[in-house]
């Protein structure tokens, strides 16, 4: 019984203190050796005086979409397929080896057409009523503060972040721009109804995120946990037309809302092939709900939205300073919302500008 | 994951959309199709 008790006392004192000796406090190497560390070795901040600029690109076409019990559907079938061009800017900057700061934003552009309907009330009467809904402009500022572990990288880090979207970007949608096509008779004709959405939050929201990484040799197993909600219900304004003699007169009414709750969930797992080349395999689980949305007077829940997607991907340095990533997101399953194959590209310049 | 901003996954951050069409179901509640979806959408009135 006394030797099971040292030997319990034995694996307790190895699991607690195991991780922490086995990794030693952090040193400073030469600006070539940080810049060109692989990603099994890297620790999940940037080291300290290092500055990064990411900038990336996202491609999405949106040809599915999962319906309220999970279901596939193809949207391409109804004529309402459409893809999404998102432009990402990141900035980085090690404060210390432990401790970073970051600021993004993004600029989303997208239009989706909705079914074109023809309503005919005789022979000689139809009219055509097209449809676009289209979003553009900056989002709103995230600004960011990571902090890991104060012990260099071996093999375990463990991260936490703290960030804020400030509201930064335009978020009322602007006036519309409809227009009328007209035939040489009379009383055919076809509207299209344009509207001018923007892209950014309207009100605060606040950030956490946790992070684990584990390295094994040439693999690496990351992990992150998300969460995101607002400070406070927002008011936006929703805009309608009157036509009369084919002229539109626009009006717009307030409305209150509350943005949804979203958990971000990320588990990936990477294989350095070689010190320049990481490839990976990630998951990644969204949820998002518990908001809510005012139409005339009453506030409506906004329907939970789920889903989860694989996502496969590499990393290339080309050069000390250039990192180029390249990924693919899949999704696989979902409640409530869109599923669009996307292609995120990323150009990643590193430098030390402070430090010789 | 080297982004964290806003993404495709959200409207213009909140859920904001087009009606293109209003029902009611068995229960009273009021449903909309939602343009930027392609599909039909319950929601249920909090008051």
């Amino acid at each position: 019984m006394k030797s099971k008790i040292v030997l319990a006392m034995l694996m307790f004192f190895l699991i607690c203190f195991l991780p922490a000796n086995s990794q030693t406090d952090s040193k400073t190497g030469d600006n070539y050796t940080l810049l060109t560390m692989p990603y099994n070795k890297r620790p999940l901040t940037l080291y300290k005086g290092q500055f990064q600029v990411n900038a990336g690109y996202e491609f999405a076409v949106r040809i599915h979409s999962f319906d309220s019990d999970g279901n596939l559907k193809v949207l391409k079938d109804n004529g309402t397929a459409s893809v999404f061009h998102n432009f990402c800017l990141k900035i980085k900057f090690g404060i210390t080896d432990f401790l970073e700061f970051a600021a993004e934003t993004n600029y989303l552009k997208k239009g989706i057409r909705s079914v074109t309907m023809q309503y005919l009330s005789s022979s000689t009467e139809s009219i055509t009523v097209n449809t676009v809904n289209e979003t553009r402009g900056l989002g709103d500022l995230l600004l960011i503060t990571s902090l890991r572990l104060p012990i260099s990288y071996k093999w375990f880090d463990f991260g936490i972040k703290g960030g804020l979207f400030l509201p930064t970007a335009k978020y009322k949608p602007s006036r519309p721009t409809h227009t009328i096509t007209e035939t040489t008779v009379p009383n055919i004709f076809e509207i299209n109804y344009h509207f001018n959405n923007t892209n950014g939050f309207g009100v605060p929201v606040y950030l956490l995120s946790s992070a684990v990484k584990f390295t094994l040799s040439k693999f690496s197993l990351e992990s992150d946990f998300t969460f995101r909600k607002p400070v406070k219900e927002g008011e936006n304004i929703r805009w309608d037309q009157v036509m009369t003699n084919k002229t539109f007169t626009y009006f717009n009414q307030p409305y209150k809302y509350l943005l949804n709750r979203v958990i971000d969930i990320n588990a990936s797992i990477h294989f350095q092939a070689t010190g320049w080349f990481n490839i990976q395999l990630n998951s990644n689980y969204y949820r998002s709900g518990g908001g809510w949305t005012e139409y005339w007077g009453d506030k409506y829940r906004n329907p939970d939205e789920q889903l989860f997607s694989l996502e496969p991907g590499f990393e290339i340095r080309m050069s000390p300073a250039f990192t180029v990533y390249e990924f693919a997101s899949i999704p696989l399953s979902g409640k409530n919302i869109d599923a669009p194959f996307c292609m995120l590209f990323t150009v990643t310049y590193n430098l030390f500008p402070f430090k010789k | 994951m080297i982004f964290m901003s806003q993404s495709f996954r959200e409207y213009n951050g909140f859920y904001e959309d087009y009606v293109n069409c209003i029902g009611e179901d068995e229960g009273g509640n009021m449903w909309f199709g939602l343009y930027s979806k392609g599909l039909v959408k319950y929601t249920v009135p909090l008051e």
